[in-house]
This record gives C-alpha cells, structure tokens and sequence, in this order.
C-alpha cells in the first residue's frame, strides 16, 4: 500500500472520484494543489496510482486535462 | 393568509431547506472550488452533495451533467444562447422551433436571436388535438426544439418524450423549459424524453430564490458553448472556459446558500415520494375546478391538464381588480399578465390577462375551501 496524489481538471471530478473511491473501501483525501491548471487533488491511500487511475477511467472521471 | 402563487415561488419551504440555508449563511462555508481550507471545502462539499441530489431526482447517472446557475432565466439563456452558438459551427443559420406557449424567459432569447439572423424561428401553436402540427414540424426537421414541459398559464404539456423519439433521425437537440415541472413527476430526462433541462431552484425544487440550474441527458447531442466566461477554479491559463461540465458554464463564484437549497429541496422531494407530492397537488386542482366550474362567474381556460396553475377570469372584473380584492382578504395569487405574451393572445386574454392560482406541496383542502369562498364573495 502507499499513498500518492492524482490530480483534477476541477473540485467536482476531484469530489466524484473521491466518493467513488470511498465506496470502494479506498481512503481518498481532498488536497489542493496548482500544478498545471489541475486545481485539486486527491491524497489517496491504495496498492497503486496506475489502479486507481485504471478505476476512474472505468467510471468516466476525467482526472487529466 | 391563503397562498397559491407556488408557480411564481414556492412558499412555504421545508423545515430542512431552511435549516440548511441558516447554516449556509451563518456558517463557516468559504468560495467552492477555489481555496484548499475548510471553509472552501465545506462549501465545495454542499455544492457536490446538491449537484448529487438533483441529479438523482432527475433521473441523472453523472452529477457534473448538472450545471448550477443564478436562475432559470439565466439557464434557459445559457442553454439557448449556447447552444445555437455551437450549432451554428454545423449549419450557419440554425433553424429553431418553439411554441406560442413559451415564457418570456424562453422567447426573448430567441426573438434576440432571430433579429441579429443568427436563427431561422417558428412558433407553433398547438393543433386540434393540443399537440404541434407535425407536418409542419417535420417539414424542415430543426436543428433545435425549445419547448416548455408545462405552460406557466395553464399547465399545457406537448409529448416532448414523443417528440424526441420522432426527431432523434434528424440530431434535434430537445431543450425543455422545466420551470413549473421540475419537483414533480414527469420531468425526468426518461419520462421527459429532453436532452437540455433547465429549472429554477425556487419553485418545485422548493429552494430559496437566487438559484437555477442546467442539466443534461447522457446522450445530449452537443454542449453549449459558454456565453458567461470568467474565473472557474481550474485550468486558469487556458484563455477560454474549461471544455468539461460544469465548470464549461459556471463562470464566477456560485450562489451557494441557493444551491444548497436546491439541494435540500430535491433531498425533501424524494423523502416524500414525488408522486404522492403531485397526486395531492393534482387533487387540490381538482377540487379548484370543481368549486369554480359550479360557481358559473368564472372563465375557466384549458381547465382538462390536471398539472400545473389553473387560469381563470371573473366574467365581469379584469384580473388585477379581482387579484387586489383578493389580495385584501388573505387570498394570494398573482392576476394580470404571466410573461407569457403569446399563450395569453392565444388563449384570449390579451387585454385584461387572467388570474392564476397555483397549489403547492404544502398547500391544504381546508385552505382551498377557504380560497373558494372568497372567490365565489367577488
């Protein structure tokens, strides 16, 4: 397990994936953040950013511009 | 005091509608979407839980389909404004249908529209059967259908789910004017058949005023262009506006103690099951017409939707003479004219507009009883 950010386009993909990730056992933390026009993150505590990632692409989250 | 103005504004709301606005307003709630401190999130987290609500009520699978807005009237602009921009990328000048029974909110823009020839508009009126004349419809199929789900005069209602069906080969947009449907059944995108919703927050949905929204279906078959740019909380050093919902239309801060209200009403809405909601509604309609039709003092005008106000017109005084007397005894409701110039030449009530009486959730038997013996002393 380890903890990693993933970055949003805005709050409301970071708080969609946030509460899905929640539904699914994952504990996921709101952060915010500036890097590249991506205004919000999230801190999340999973096996692996490429899972997660794989996760909300299935669920239509966008969470890259 | 008897109220039945719910078609201008709801009134009373709902103890938790109002707890949540209190709180809103009093409490620490920051800018959503635009700080990293608690303030900023609770609010961002208000504003999410909303956009949930609504988009559960309406029958919405992804809540970022729901855009939040200052009003409907600024929804309906938005959604009509931008989406003939976006449109007209295909075809230049865009034909659009709408109909006589539209709302101001509806037909300015559009009559804006038509006049810089950005447009190519007609108005139907309903045919015998109360529907659009489909021939005519279908004679140049539009580009996009702007259609009211319930008149604001008469709780007229087109088949807009049949209409849908019928010009879903032609890649009609369906942009549907929920005002006075939305909080109610019927007005969801599977019964509604639309692909563009737009609604207040005040009315159905129960909220304070200050809040309105713009939803979409999932197989909407293009977004507006943004007609409001400004600062979204994302993507800053991008010249135009976020290509993504919502924040592609929700320039500026939002009005958050309206949304949380919006929020709260839909939460409301659903504990109470929207079909008792408008079955008690539907009945208390009833019970109206059936007091005014055996009165014979009164002009009843398309008296047979069962949803929606009811309009009316005392035989011998204008409207806005029966609405102050009214008014003076405790009975409110709204007389004179609805901004909804054409349904009143349509229906005949041009000169003296027409008195209206809307029901609401809240709205008891006892208090229209009431309300028909004060009509029935004019």
């Amino acid at each position: 397990m380890q903890t990693f950010i993933i970055r949003f386009p805005s709050i409301t993909y970071a708080q969609k994936a946030g509460r899905l990730l929640e539904q699914k056992g994952i504990r996921a933390r709101l952060t915010r953040g500036n890097t590249h026009g991506c205004s919000y993150g999230l801190e999340i505590y999973a096996q692996s950013p490429d899972e997660v990632k794989a996760f909300l692409e299935e669920q239509g989250v966008i969470f890259s511009i | 005091m008897i109220y039945l103005d719910n078609a201008a504004t709801s009134y009373p709301k709902p103890q938790n509608v109002l707890n949540a606005v209190k709180n809103a307003v009093e409490g620490q709630y920051g800018n959503p979407g635009r700080s990293g401190h608690a303030f900023s999130k609770r609010s961002a987290e208000a504003v999410f839980s909303a956009r949930e609500q609504i988009a559960l009520l309406l029958g919405l699978k992804k809540s970022e389909n729901v855009v939040f807005t200052g009003g409907a009237t600024a929804a309906l602009n938005v959604a009509i404004l931008g989406t003939v921009s976006a449109l007209s990328k295909r075809t230049p000048v865009p034909r659009v249908v709408s109909s006589v029974f539209e709302h101001n909110s509806v037909l300015r823009p559009l009559f804006f529209l038509e006049k810089k020839g950005l447009i190519r508009l007609t108005l139907l009126s309903p045919d015998r059967d109360g529907g659009l004349p489909l021939a005519r419809l279908l004679s140049s199929p539009p580009q996009l259908l702007v259609l009211t789900l319930r008149s604001n005069l008469t709780g007229r209602s087109f088949d807009t789910k049949f209409l849908s069906r019928l010009l879903a080969p032609y890649g009609t947009v369906i942009l549907a004017d929920g005002a006075q449907a939305v909080g109610g059944a019927g007005a969801s995108f599977r019964e509604s058949g639309a692909h563009i919703l737009c609604a207040p927050g005040h009315k159905g949905l129960l909220g304070i005023m200050g809040g309105g929204l713009i939803a979409f279906s999932e197989d909407c078959p293009l977004l507006p262009d943004a007609v409001f740019t400004g600062g979204s909380g994302s993507d800053t050093f991008n010249p135009e506006m976020p290509s993504f919902l919502p924040e592609r239309l929700e320039a500026g801060t939002l009005p958050v103690p309206a949304i949380i209200s919006m929020g709260e009403g839909a939460r409301f809405l659903q504990s109470q099951k929207l079909e008792s909601i408008t079955a008690r509604e539907r009945a208390l309609k009833k019970r109206l017409l059936s007091g005014l039709a055996a009165m014979k003092k009164y002009t009843l005008y398309e008296p047979w939707f069962e949803d929606g106000p009811l309009l009316i017109n005392h035989k011998r005084l204008p409207s806005e003479k029966a609405a102050e007397s009214l008014a003076e005894k405790g009975l409110m409701l709204r007389g004179g004219f609805h901004c909804a110039p054409l349904a009143h030449r349509w229906l005949g009530t041009e000169e003296h507009g027409a008195l209206r009486l809307s029901p609401g959730p809240f709205t008891t038997a006892h208090q229209i009883d009431r309300a028909l013996n004060l009509l029935e002393s004019l």
